[in-house]
């Protein structure tokens, strides 16, 4: 059975707007999937350096091998913008900026960054493109601005735990919870002998093996 | 000092009382999902599978939402990153044809819908640090929203797609919908009180004058709809509030928010009149 963590963030104290559904919508995802749960962090707990490698941009004090590189898949729920998903305590410098971040050296296959706009068409290989993928599979996100709403981790994870494909659960779960205003999108990677397009959580279909040195990167989106 | 929000004058006059439109509680049943699939081709019969039903053969899967009368369906037989296609550029009205072809026989009789846009769904393919990604477009997306009387209906649980994959075929599409009847009237709550409801949301709990700035562009009155896997007892008249909220953090911070237009039930009083979800939490109430 794979492992899973969520951080979220509701309460921003002044850095950004106050959030309502996050914890709803992290916990969803947490309580839902088939899978060993690892760590849920939220609010003044939840730290951008859980995500970050140690050593590596600015501030370097990342920890992902305890937390987002220790676990198979990560949900992310709160702020974010083109540079980085936003938390609400400046433990390091309260952004998880692409510069700052190796996944899947360790861990990770799947991350959700449920914020707004991480996932911006233009630049995105630049941001979060060839550095980032060392062994991550696929980043979950959004093109554009997205609601502050509950229910789209638990379904993310009905969908996982019902079979579907995790890019297929992606777009699925955010045409369920978002108007055709909202772009989902995501990025993965591939490599000799890997077949990231169709992984599925573990225990309820294929799993690709890691692309610890990417050979392609493929970004889509779409309305919801 | 309190964040100070600008709103912009409404382009609207907000009616002083609105239809209260119930949702009638329609399921599928094993002869309704046969012939549903079958209309789409659909060799299998549909199986319980919790959140839905589904039917899937080799060709193509529909699942049926048990919660509302809302169906996805989706070819299964073509790549969803278009990558055996040739390289083909789509004509927006040949797949706007398609898709009005495709959507037609399955949309409600109580609602009217329209094209609101037509989207493109993109593939962007890099082989190395630094090029210039490769760009396809594998599909249109024809996005539908839906009005009852002339109001719009907001939110994820009334909407339709179809995709028209770039070889001219409905790739797949989806229709959220719920059967509702008009049953009585309800009084709307005045847009100043609305704004003030706003501006005291939790939203805007740690930002003042000092630290933020917020704006909303548009206004407009509808009625909310949730997802379509959730059941509902009516639909919630809503005015959505569209704008921006800046911190020096983030600069840019889009925002949609839906506030109850109408007095929401109590949680006790909406259980004793049996009304499901009342009290989305979608909504500042």
């Amino acid at each position: 059975m794979g492992t899973i963590g969520i951080e979220w963030v509701q309460k921003y104290n002044g850095l950004q707007a106050d959030l309502s559904n996050t914890k709803a919508q992290a916990e969803g995802f947490y309580n839902t999937l088939n899978a060993t749960r690892q760590f849920n962090w939220g609010d003044d707990l939840a730290w951008d350096q859980d995500f970050e490698e140690s050593g590596v941009g600015l501030p370097s004090g990342g920890t992902d091998t305890t937390w987002a590189d220790n676990v198979d898949f990560v949900f992310f729920s709160g702020h974010g913008s083109p540079n980085g998903f936003l938390f609400g305590v400046k433990i390091d410098d309260a952004v998880a900026k692409p510069s700052e971040i190796r996944w899947g050296n360790r861990q990770l296959e799947w991350i959700a960054l449920d914020a707004c706009n991480v996932l911006e068409r233009d630049g995105v290989f630049d941001r979060w493109g060839w550095p980032v993928f060392r062994g991550l599979h696929i980043i979950l996100g959004f093109h554009t601005t997205t609601g502050d709403e509950p229910d789209r981790g638990r379904l993310l994870a009905q969908y996982l735990n019902s079979g579907w494909s995790v890019r297929d659960a992606w777009i699925r779960c955010c045409q369920d919870t978002e108007d055709s205003g909202t772009w989902w999108a995501y990025l993965r990677a591939d490599a000799a002998g890997t077949d990231t397009y169709n992984d599925h959580w573990w225990g309820a279909g294929t799993v690709s093996p890691d692309p610890a040195n990417p050979t392609v990167l493929a970004y889509l989106r779409g309305t919801c | 000092m309190a964040l100070s929000i600008q709103f912009p004058e409404p382009d609207f006059k907000m009616p002083a009382e609105v239809p209260l439109f119930a949702v009638r509680h329609q399921t599928w049943t094993r002869e309704s999902a046969i012939t549903l699939a079958r209309r789409l081709e659909i060799s299998s019969e549909a199986v319980d599978a919790g959140l839905w039903m589904i039917a899937r053969d080799k060709r193509a899967v529909l699942e049926l939402y048990q919660a509302t009368q809302s169906f996805r369906y989706s070819r299964l037989d073509l790549d969803g990153e278009g990558r055996e296609c040739a390289e083909r550029r789509l004509d927006w009205d040949e797949a706007r044809k398609v898709a009005q072809a495709w959507i037609e026989p399955f949309l409600p009789v109580e609602g009217h819908a329209e094209v609101i846009t037509i989207t493109e769904r993109e593939l962007l393919v890099s082989k190395r640090r630094g090029d210039e990604p490769r760009a396809t477009i594998i599909a249109l997306d024809v996005n539908y929203v839906f009005t009852i009387d002339r109001f719009p209906l907001l939110g994820p649980g009334a909407k339709a797609k179809v995709s028209v994959h770039n070889t001219g075929a409905a790739a797949g599409g989806y229709l959220f919908w719920r059967t509702v009847a008009p049953i009585s009237s309800v009084p709307t709550i005045p847009l100043e009180e609305l704004f003030r409801r706003f501006s005291s949301s939790p939203l805007f709990t740690h930002l003042t004058d000092d630290n933020a700035r917020a704006e909303v562009r548009s206004v407009r009155f509808g009625y909310l709809t949730i997802p379509p896997t959730e059941p509902m007892s009516a639909l919630i008249p809503a005015l959505e509030l569209r704008g921006t909220i800046s911190t020096e953090a983030q600069p840019r911070y889009d925002f949609i928010v839906h506030v109850a237009a109408s007095e929401l039930p109590e949680p006790g009083r909406a259980k004793e009149a049996r009304l499901v979800n009342a009290r989305s939490a979608l909504l500042i109430a």
